[in-house]
């Protein structure tokens, strides 16, 4: 069995009468430590998938397993617990909290799990050694996308989950932010998630998933990925 | 055209929309309305309360006529007074009353009424059950008799005969509630035990008095003018004045009327007593004279008796000596008898001698006889031959003839000498016998006179015994009758002398009385008017103070109400338009006016507030007052209510919510509108990360922990809510502890009052001064020690401000002492009375700005004015009081009577009602007050301000609730996304509820540190608006009460908390997280 395994995946929502299908039948393997890039249009289920994916949202019908787990079963404290000891988030919006610092906000995360990295040295990773005092408000996007990365690497996840993380960053911090994680992938062996309808960066994943009508139509594994330095868009 | 269809149909839109506004955050405008509800609700209510209050006894009073004047002459008032009054301009219904307290003993208990005449006129009472007494031996009673006592309609009432009652029992008949008895006090009385316990009414004639103890009247346009308003007052004030004028001439009049009265017949009585003096004194000289005619004539018996007795003992002596003469001459003629016997028998046998020898003569001489008539006959033949032969011619014989008839004479002679003897001799015989016989006779005569004699001697004998013996009898009745004579004089004599000692008697308590009732007419005091206005009695001014605590209230919550409303609408609704923020900028983008945009946000504040002011209204006109009516009418008896809806309390509430919140709304919302739409429709850049100052202080900051961190920092970044939340929640806390602190500061004041600054039990009013009462209850064992005082009642003014006040002139400070604590009013250490200055309690002082040192002028009752020094400001929590040394008094030409004693008991069981009994018979005393009583009154009054505290703990619970709920959900929506990213990290709920609640927690913890604190001050505010005219509130907060407001407020804030927990439980991460697009 693959480390990540989404097994014939199906969401409804209701919107009053009608119901929007947001994931058909949707079915795709992710292996331990493998940078997987979701690509696909608005709507496609992409970000569905990553919500499920992360214990943020339930499935209709379907099977998730994450390590030989069974996590599309889990309730309440149980899926909780799942967030906090297996999952770290990235969003396109950072969320970080705007009254905490930077290393405060990193400590919010460790503080309640139970074998966090350090959070100087995960801080120094993404490179704002000198910036961790600084509130969300002083600090770039870019800044404060590396602080919402720590954030969600220093909980030392499973898996770690970015929806659309460059959506509200230029060019260039965009290209920072992703060499960051696929550092992070690569280094600490953390499986890494990344929801992007930029599918020219796809090249950069061991994975290449492709959404559309909320079904994973096309899986691509790129034997090769390129370093995230060799990509131009 | 088509433009105006186009407009018409944007503005539907528009009206749509904001509709649908109210459909989404119906949670906001449920709770916009909910505080307009209790602000408007509480407004209007309470500001509505205190009117409701005022009309529904005034109404009361002008149907049931009440009075608006009420006099009491200390003489009694009269027909003339009525009449003189009636003349008196704006006077109407001008009547005297009857009235009477009686006394109706029962088995086991005493009930003291005061029965007032029944008139339709004035006072009218209304009848609550069965009919009006119609005959004289009918009565109505109160409502709470029948229910206290359990006696029926039907039962009766008996009294002790009163000569000023032509009845002495009474049925009663139904029962009425009067208005001229609007609390639960009576009045005194010298019935019972001192206090009246009910009222009852009878029929006029059934009072026999000659004097009105009250008029009542009504002053003209009165009616009109609602009770305790200006208008009224003054129209009262006018005609009060005006009865003020004919006031002494009235006194006067009635004093020398009364006089008059009384000395006439003082003269009526002096007349009858000399006339009865004389008549007893006649009457006993009559009887003295009596006795001693009786005793004279005893003593004429008794010598008559004497002589009596002496007079039949000569009188038998006599009787007996002339008895034993009359034997004498009996025996001497019984002996002569026998001598004639004796001589009789011998001439018996002489005469039988000398009869038989007679006899024989006789027979001798018959012999002879009989021979010679033999012859004779032969001579006669011879004669008749011879004479026939003469006859026949024959002469032959006539010689022999002659010598015949010779012989024939010869014989003739012859026999008539026998004859003559033999007669001789039969007559001797005759003669002798008839001797004999006559001596017979006489000799049985003399016997039978001699037995005739001894016959009577012993019928004398007979007679002269029985005549003793009856006289002996009689002389044993006389003596009886004597005796008994004697004795009755005796006993006569006793009684007479009883009778003198007991006229005596009569005649000197009948001279003394006469003294006494000079003494009397001497001791009339002048009449004394007091002219009572509706305010005077305890009653209808308790209530009034009521009220006007009421009103105090009425302006004092509100402010909170609306200050409270105004702070959460407007983070209520600036947080809608903050969130709303895009929705304005796209709509400010499309070229829409601020005044259209903003009209949304108007138009949803002012729908809220508008609807929440109407149902608020609605249901704070009718609850509250009814609520407030309700509770006092525990306390106080109250005529039917009539809440009215207020609407322009109600609209100007409302008015006043619309300004706080719709103003409050079109603040923020005016605030926001000032960006550009660009930055409108970006999210708003949240608030920056700050340090907080705490942080610049290592020393604590480090050993602080990671969430108290947050935490710390998070209370800093929302400053306005904090704020708020902090400025709520004090507030409730201070209004909960404003409302325990009133009730603890209340309620004992009376203790201190009765315990704390008077110590004594009974206060007693004498009519005179008594020494030698006041030496017995001194030495009673039952009685601790008694304190006398002149205590009247005066006026004291300064710079002027004026106040009545009790003064009380004290006889001996040391004896006062022991039954009263007069302390300093900062320093609470006794002060001594001296004979500088006066001491005078701390209200008074603060309400007439007395300082120590101030020369105040009192005026006592009949207008003299007299200065004096204030030498200290004491202690005191009921009513004013002036102290004044006696000598202080005295010095000011003033004249000094005990007529008050205080009176305390020694600790431990004593039996009180017996000693009160006992001296309520004193005559010196007119009545008596125990404490123990008036402070039950003084509870009950007080009860009625727990009300307040009621309305102050639960209104500002429910302002607490709302308070907390409205922060936490704004709260809760302004940092949903931090919630959604806690929860997105793994936050568990609890975590999450920490995270956000811990905050609350804190700032709830500030908010009931401050409260406390701000409460404490609150209480002062509240006590000094609560605070009647003459009490002192004792401001004095248990620490319970702290506790428990505090506990109040926590446990809002944890049931909030909890509320808290399901909305967060709630937030959808995914929705909450969605990039804004």
């Amino acid at each position: 069995m693959a480390y990540i395994e989404f097994r014939n995946v199906s969401k409804e929502y209701k919107m009053g009468e009608v119901t929007i299908k947001a994931l058909n039948n949707a079915s795709f393997e992710i292996d331990k430590g493998e940078l997987v890039v979701i690509v696909g249009p608005s709507g496609a289920g992409k970000t569905t998938a990553l919500n499920i994916l992360g214990g943020m949202d339930t499935v209709t019908s379907g099977k998730v397993y994450v390590d030989g787990k069974n996590v599309s079963n889990l309730k309440g404290k149980d899926i909780i617990k799942y967030r906090r000891d297996d999952i770290g988030f990235v969003f396109q919006f950072y969320n970080l909290i705007q009254n905490l610092t930077a290393r405060e906000n990193v400590e919010l995360a460790t503080q309640i799990c139970r074998d966090s990295l350090d959070v100087d040295k995960v801080l120094a990773e993404v490179g704002l050694k000198d910036r961790k005092s600084n509130f969300p408000s002083q600090l770039s996007g870019g800044e404060q996308q590396r602080v919402a990365i720590a954030r969600a690497i220093a909980k030392n996840p499973k898996l770690l989950l970015c929806d659309e993380p460059t959506g509200a960053l230029d060019y260039k911090t965009g290209k920072q932010i992703l060499k960051l994680l696929q550092n992070t992938c690569k280094n600490d062996n953390i499986t890494v998630i990344i929801i992007t309808h930029n599918s020219a960066i796809a090249p950069m994943a061991n994975k290449i998933i492709q959404f559309k009508n909320g079904k994973a139509e096309n899986i691509i594994v790129n034997k090769e990925p390129k370093s995230i330095d060799d990509i131009e868009w | 055209m088509r433009r105006y269809k186009h407009k018409k149909k944007k503005h539907n839109i528009l009206f749509k929309y904001s509709m649908k506004e109210i459909l989404v955050n119906r949670k906001r405008f449920i709770s916009i309305l909910l505080m307009a509800l209790l602000g408007v609700g509480f407004f209007a209510g309470l500001v509505s309360s205190g009117p409701d209050m005022r009309d529904s006894l005034d109404k009361f009073l002008d149907d049931t006529n009440t009075y608006d004047i009420n006099i009491v002459s200390t003489l009694g008032l009269t027909d003339d007074d009525i009449n003189e009054i009636k003349k008196i301009n704006n006077t109407e219904n001008v009547y005297g009353i009857y009235s009477k307290d009686i006394s109706f003993k029962t088995d086991d208990k005493e009930f003291v009424f005061k029965a007032i005449e029944y008139s339709d006129k004035i006072n009218t009472p209304v009848l609550i059950d069965g009919k009006l007494p119609r005959e004289n031996n009918e009565c109505v009673v109160e409502q709470d008799f029948l229910i206290d006592s359990g006696f029926k309609i039907g039962d009766t009432i008996y009294t002790e005969d009163d000569e000023e009652l032509k009845s002495n029992s009474f049925k009663i008949v139904g029962s009425v509630k009067s208005p001229i008895y609007i609390s639960m006090e009576r009045g005194t009385t010298s019935l019972g035990d001192g206090t009246i316990d009910y009222y009852l009414y009878l029929n006029k004639d059934v009072f026999d008095m000659d004097y009105y103890p009250n008029i009542y009247l009504n002053v003209k346009n009165a009616k009109s003018e609602i009770i305790t308003t200006n208008k009224y007052d003054n129209l009262i004030e006018n005609v009060y004045l005006d009865i003020e004028k004919i006031k002494e001439n009235r006194e006067d009049y009635r004093y020398k009327e009364i006089k008059n009265k009384a000395d006439k017949e003082l003269q009526k009585n002096e007349e009858d007593f000399e006339k009865a003096k004389k008549d007893g004194e006649e009457e006993l000289k009559k009887a003295k004279d009596k006795i001693e005619k009786s005793e004279k004539e005893i003593k004429e018996a008794e010598k008559e008796l004497e002589s009596g007795k002496a007079t039949s003992k000569k009188e038998i002596s006599n009787a007996l000596s002339e008895i034993s003469a009359s034997e004498k001459k009996l025996e001497k003629s019984e002996k002569q008898y026998k001598d004639g016997l004796d001589e009789y028998n011998k001439g018996v046998k002489e005469f039988k001698e000398n009869k038989s020898e007679l006899q024989s003569t006789l027979n001798v001489l018959n012999d002879n006889l009989s021979k010679l008539k033999t012859v004779k006959d032969e001579i006669q033949k011879q004669i008749s031959i011879i004479e026939d032969e003469i006859q026949s011619g024959n002469i032959e014989n006539q010689d022999k003839l002659v010598l015949l008839n010779s012989q024939l004479s010869d014989l003739n002679f012859n026999i008539k000498e026998i004859e003559n003897n033999k007669n001789k001799i039969n007559n001797e015989l005759i003669s002798a016998e008839k001797k004999l016989n006559s001596t017979k006779k006489t000799l049985d005569n003399a016997k039978k006179e001699i037995d005739n004699g001894y016959k009577e001697i012993e019928k004398g004998k007979k007679e002269l015994d029985s005549k003793q013996a009856s006289l002996n009898n009689e002389f044993k009745e006389a003596e009886k009758k004597i005796d008994d004579g004697k004795k009755e004089l005796e006993e006569a004599k006793e009684t007479l002398k009883k009778e003198e000692k007991k006229f005596n008697e009569e005649i000197s308590d009948a001279e003394k009385e006469i003294e006494d009732a000079k003494e009397d007419i001497e001791s009339i005091k002048e009449a004394k008017w007091y002219i009572f206005n509706r305010e005077d009695d305890t009653g209808f001014s308790s209530f009034y103070d009521s009220i006007k605590s009421m009103d105090n209230i009425a302006t004092l919550f509100p402010i909170i109400f609306y200050l409270v409303a105004i702070l959460i609408s407007s983070t209520s609704m600036s947080r809608m338009v903050e969130e709303e923020r895009g929705e304005i900028g796209t709509l400010k983008a499309l070229g829409y006016s601020n005044f259209r945009i903003i009209n949304k946000y108007i138009a949803y504040s002012l729908l809220s507030t508008i609807l929440g002011g109407i149902i608020g209204m609605l249901i704070g006109f009718v609850l509250i007052p009814i609520v407030v009516w309700e509770n006092y009418s525990i306390i106080y008896y109250l005529p039917e209510f009539y809440p009215k809806l207020r609407f322009s309390y109600g609209i100007l509430g409302t008015i006043i919510a619309v300004i706080c919140i719709t103003g409050s709304t079109i603040h923020s919302a005016l605030k926001e509108l000032k960006d550009v739409p660009s930055v409108l429709m970006r999210p708003k850049s949240p608030k920056m990360g700050k340090k907080v100052i705490l942080e610049r202080i290592p020393f604590i900051w480090k050993r602080l922990n990671f969430s108290a961190k947050t935490t710390i920092r998070n209370v800093f970044r929302y400053k306005k809510r904090a704020l708020m939340t902090i400025i709520g929640i004090s507030g409730c806390t201070a209004l909960i502890l404003a409302g325990f602190g009133l009730r603890d500061s209340i309620r004992d004041i009376a203790e201190y009052q009765y315990g704390r600054v008077f110590d004594y039990d009974i206060v007693a009013s004498l009519n005179k001064e008594d020494n030698e009462l006041i030496s017995s209850i001194k030495n009673n064992e039952m009685i601790e020690s008694v304190a006398s005082a002149n205590s009247l009642s005066g006026t004291i003014s300064l710079n002027g401000l004026k106040r009545d006040a009790s003064i009380i002139v004290i006889a001996n400070k040391d004896d006062f002492k022991n039954v009263a604590n007069l302390r300093d009013v900062e320093t609470k250490n006794m002060i001594d009375i001296s004979d500088e200055g006066v001491l005078i309690s701390d209200k008074l002082a603060s309400l007439l700005d007395i300082e120590k040192g101030d020369k105040v002028t009192i005026t006592d009752s009949d207008n003299n004015e007299y200065e004096y020094k204030v030498s200290g400001v004491v202690e005191n929590y009921i009513g004013h009081y002036v102290y004044i040394s006696k000598d202080l008094f005295k010095s000011k030409g003033n004249d000094f009577n005990i007529n008050t004693l205080f009176i305390k008991y020694k600790d431990g069981d004593v039996d009180k009602n017996s000693f009160e009994e006992e001296i309520l018979e004193n005559n010196s005393i007119t009545s008596i007050t125990v404490i123990e009583n008036s402070l039950e009154h003084v509870r009950d009054l007080l009860r009625s301000l727990d009300l307040v505290v009621m309305i102050l703990i639960v209104s500002s619970a429910l302002l607490a609730f709302v308070v907390l709920y409205n922060l936490a959900n704004v709260n809760i929506s302004e940092r949903v996304r931090e919630i959604a990213t806690l929860k997105v990290l793994g936050f568990y709920d609890k975590e999450v509820d920490n995270y956000i609640n811990r905050e609350s927690m804190i700032l709830t913890f500030i908010g009931i540190v401050i409260g406390l604190i701000l409460g404490f001050f609150l209480t002062g505010f509240v006590i000094s608006t609560c605070e009647t005219e003459n009490m002192r509130f004792a401001k004095n907060i248990l620490i319970h009460s702290y506790i428990l407001s505090a506990l109040i407020t926590s446990v809002f804030s944890i049931i909030v908390n909890i509320a808290t927990h399901f909305v967060l439980k709630k937030v959808n991460m995914v929705e909450s997280l969605k990039s804004i697009e």
